[in-house]
């Protein structure tokens, strides 16, 4: 390792050329006091940056206190012991914890293989000559049964091997922010920024009643019977409809005639006095209120007046009450309320449908917020208009369409955008992939409605090496411990890894043949 | 800003910017109160440039911005000022200093509270706000110092503060004072700086005679003209490549919201032109304006060319650590202004423009790359004809400051 005691006058950049400068792979590097360099954490981690690419493992370590604070809060910020924060009067301790090239996480020791004690197994000896057959039989038979139990024994045994795999690879952050349209009718395409969009429907439907506001008055007309009485000489014909007035509370209130009807002339002849005089013919007709109401209900032998004629000629008394008359405020259905109705309830119910569509959200389906636009709207009143009705019911059905998009198809998408961002032997990594998408509106460049959405879409990742944990079970299977670390050690863009053999029994040192056996473990770092 | 008006009101101030390189002072005149000496005054100048001056520091006399030999900053200061005014009869005491790098921390800290919907809000009110507002920003520009140095004992200082906006019950409103609402949130940036650099600013002050108008920071004076016209709201990155820091803020609505600075500027590049041709560093300085501005031979341009590649790749990965250290921006305004002294380099852009730097960095498109000039300080002009460059538009964005004390719009 190669020690480098920078001065004060030393800055980042003429540390970074020093660290570049020097041969050794290794090398420590001492801060002084009040160096400008640990006035800013930018200048540590650009150091550490500059050196990694220089292929250079560095240590810093300073005698400066904050310095050597921050020193401490960068280390618990990557996680490890990149930083070393330790006064140089400990240093020696600190060699001995130096990076190696390709530093390996802690493995397994498996040299303890060659002290250990194995299980002493005794065998009987066999006696293959003839004397002595009976005994031998048994020994025989014994023997064989012991080495087939032990085969038994140590075959399960190397089936039970396994390995765990844990490799922790470079990577390299990867963050774009990407505008893309969704339309609904077109593909998803990398060169032209296009996802395939997806109509999404949500029919909602609501019932209201709200009391009625109109009125109208209906009832009956009150019946009876009249005496018409001629004191002419001659007779009168009266038609149907002909109108009777009676006198109600100094109010005219009118009958008409239910049937035609013909009375007699008066009768000429004299009174008391002995003067001329006619007395009248009378006949008896069926009469109806001209209106519907109590009113017209009159007691029999009321006065009538007979239009079109004077009292004196003709006139009318009822010959029997005239009843039945009534009436009362009937509820109707206006058009006001059927509009009252149809406002509040399509209003409630598009924010059914709203919230419906808002639903149809799911982990591998978006709907895209503010696309949502009202279809077709059905109404259906119980009552028409004028309707007789205390109470007035709608039933509304709204559609509501809104584009969405598929996560699948964006996640194809964004890796086809990124490709060219993606080094060789590669690639995006699946696990830390964070897309987060935004409406960008309705604006003079972008659009928003239900068939097309611009969005901003914003990914971070990590780009990780193309390597995958069933290509590792190949390449391992059936290989010797010493062997897979040659091969774990020889695969390009691993930072370290760790091998680690379950075994039963020290003798087996393989890696299982079954794939099944061996767990690999791929983290970035 | 930190200083209270000076009286009586001259019209004649000076701005002072100081890194670890270099002294640059700027001579102000503004002729909005009486008649002037200068007949060429065009009607919409609000502050003219009447005096430049840079000196150049002996090494280790400043460090990160850090006056360490106030005796050698004040004899060189004294030289500076005395040659930026000497046109001028009379001396100028007003004086306006700039804060910048490592020693500006910005932040924007928002607060919402819920009150009493009928009641006018008032002084009081207002005030108990924006002291728990200016308590959380003290706490958390503590925390980005410990961050930043691991020390947890520096004293820091307001120098700058300003509402970035205020809203009642969600809705914009320009003073909240005496009006009537539920909600009421308030977004307050402010910058700080160490108060030793403060109260050495006032020893020198004190010693050279000058009378300190006020202590701010170069960033948000500079987003202020910007937001002057059409750009109150703009959102923006701001790279400013000054002498011996590259400072990077991010400005979302009109307001810096945070800034980083890598310790890495155009001084280090003319260390390389230096070490690697042999020349001095004045020399050497020379050489690389003279390229800036396309004026070397082919040869000689291709001779600088060599020698900055290396370390402007080297500046380059600073500045992608600079991005990621924001941790609390989501995307980044596409648009990028350069301004600083190396901004000039041709060098600069070109990397910017052809290396994929922003291939790990959320922008919310790829970025444009505007250079910042004179011209974009709307009311100022130069009447020495020697401020072509992008080096003083921060230090000349101090004149913000003079105008806003004094009302000059």
């Amino acid at each position: 390792m190669t020690k480098i005691e920078l001065d004060l006058s030393d800055n980042v950049i003429s540390t970074i050329k020093k660290v570049k400068e020097t041969v050794d792979a290794d090398i420590e590097v001492l801060i002084p006091e009040g160096s400008v360099i640990l006035e800013n954490s930018i200048n540590i981690k650009l150091l550490n940056k500059q050196a990694e690419k220089y292929g250079k493992n560095l240590r810093i370590v300073t005698f400066d206190e904050a310095g050597q604070n921050l020193l401490s809060m960068l280390n618990d910020e990557v996680g490890r012991d990149r930083y070393s924060e330790v006064a140089p009067e400990e240093r020696e301790l600190m060699h001995e914890r130096k990076m190696a090239p390709k530093r390996k996480l802690p493995k397994p020791d498996l040299d303890f293989i060659g002290g250990v004690n194995l299980p002493r197994i005794s065998v009987p000896r066999i006696n293959f000559g003839m004397g002595g057959l009976g005994k031998s039989k048994t020994a025989v038979g014994g023997g064989i049964l012991l080495i087939a139990t032990v085969l038994f024994v140590l075959f399960n045994f190397s089936r039970s091997v396994k390995a765990d795999v844990n490799i922790i690879v470079h990577s390299q952050p990867l963050a774009r922010s990407i505008q893309i349209r969704v339309d609904k009718n077109g593909l998803t395409k990398a060169p032209e920024k296009t996802l395939r969009g997806l109509a999404v429907i949500a029919t909602e439907n609501g019932t209201l009643t709200t009391p009625t506001t109109g009125e109208k008055l209906e009832g009956k007309r009150a019946k009876g019977k009249a005496k018409i009485y001629n004191f002419t000489d001659a007779e009168i014909e009266l038609n149907k409809g002909d109108i009777l007035i009676a006198k109600i509370d100094g109010k005219d209130y009118n009958y008409s005639l239910d049937d035609d009807v013909t009375v007699a002339a008066g009768t000429p002849g004299t009174n008391a006095e002995g003067e001329p005089i006619i007395n009248s013919s009378e006949a008896e007709v069926n009469i109806v209120a001209a209106d519907i109401g109590t009113i017209y209900n009159i007691e029999s032998g009321s006065d009538l007046e007979v239009k079109g004629y004077k009292r004196l000629q003709v006139t009318a008394k009822t010959s029997t009450n005239i009843t039945g008359g009534e009436s009362k405020i009937i509820k109707t259905v206006t058009q006001a309320d059927r509009d009252k109705l149809s406002k509040e309830l399509t209003k409630t119910v598009t924010e059914a449908a709203q919230k419906a569509l808002e639903g149809k959200s799911t982990n591998s389906v978006k709907v895209i917020q503010g696309t949502a636009s009202a279809g077709e709207t059905q109404e259906v009143f119980n009552h028409n208009l004028n309707d007789e009705a205390d109470t007035l019911e709608l039933m509304t059905t709204v559609t509501m369409n809104a584009l969405a998009y598929n996560t699948v198809d964006l996640d194809k998408l964004v890796e086809d955008l990124l490709k060219d961002f993606v080094p060789e032997n590669f690639v995006l990594s699946s696990k830390e992939k964070e897309v987060n998408t935004e409406v960008l509106g309705n604006s003079e460049t972008t659009v928003l409605n239900s068939d097309q959405a611009d969005l901003q879409v914003t990914i971070k990742t990590f780009v990780v090496p193309d390597i995958s944990e069933d290509d590792i079970k190949e390449m391992l299977k059936g290989k010797d411990s010493k062997e897979a670390e040659e091969i774990l050690g020889g695969v390009k863009n691993i930072r370290t890894y760790s091998l680690n053999l379950n075994t039963p029994l020290p003798i087996f040192r393989s890696i299982p043949t079954n794939t099944d056996n061996i767990n690999v473990v791929i983290e970035r770092e | 800003m930190l200083g209270i008006p000076a009286k009586p009101v001259p019209n004649k101030f000076l701005t002072i910017d100081m890194d670890s390189a270099s002294i640059k002072c700027l001579a102000f005149f503004t002729p909005e109160n009486e008649s002037t000496e200068f007949t060429s005054i065009a009607p919409d100048t609000k502050a003219k440039i009447v005096g430049v001056a840079k000196h150049y520091l002996e090494p280790g006399v400043i460090r990160g911005g850090v006056i360490i030999d106030i005796d050698l900053v004040e004899k060189s200061l004294r030289e500076c000022i005395d040659e930026c005014t000497m046109s001028q009869e009379e001396s100028i005491k007003d004086v306006i200093f700039g804060v910048s790098g490592n020693l500006s921390l910005n932040t924007i800290t928002t607060a919402k509270i819920t009150r009493p919907p009928h009641s006018p809000i008032t002084e009081n009110e207002m005030n108990s706000l924006y002291s728990k507002i200016t308590r959380s920003a003290f706490t958390e520009i503590g925390n980005e110092v410990l961050r930043m140095t691991g020390d947890s004992d520096i004293d820091m200082e307001i120098i700058t503060s300003e509402t970035v906006y205020s809203k009642l019950d969600n809705k914009y409103v320009e003073n909240p004072l005496n009006q009537t609402g539920n909600v009421l949130e308030v977004a307050y940036y402010t910058a700080f700086t160490h108060s030793y650099h403060v109260q050495a600013l006032q020893k020198l002050a004190k010693k050279l005679g000058l009378k300190i108008s006020a202590v701010g920071s170069e960033m948000h004076t500079l987003v202020n003209y910007l937001k002057m016209g059409k750009l109150p709201h703009i959102d923006c990155v701001i790279i400013n490549i000054d002498n011996d820091f590259t400072d990077v803020g991010i400005v979302f609505g009109g307001g810096i919201v945070s800034t980083k600075a890598l310790d890495f500027g155009a001084v280090d590049f003319v260390n390389e032109i230096s070490q690697k041709t042999g020349l001095s560093f004045i020399e050497a300085e020379k050489f690389k304006r003279t390229y800036s501005y396309g004026k070397l031979s082919r040869t000689e341009a291709d001779v600088v060319k060599s020698c900055i590649t290396e370390v402007i790749d080297t500046w380059l990965e600073g500045l992608k650590v600079v991005f990621e250290e924001f941790t609390g921006v989501k995307t980044y305004p596409s648009k990028v202004y350069l301004v600083g002294d190396a901004a000039e380099l041709p060098d600069i852009q070109e990397t910017l423009d052809k290396e994929p730097w922003t291939k790990s960095i959320a922008f919310k498109a790829p970025p444009t790359y505007t250079k910042l000039t004179l011209r974009d300080l709307q009311g100022v002009t130069d009447s020495t004809g020697t401020l072509g460059s992008l080096e003083y538009v921060m230090n000349a964005s101090l004149s913000k400051i003079y105008m806003e004390m004094h009302g000059i719009e």
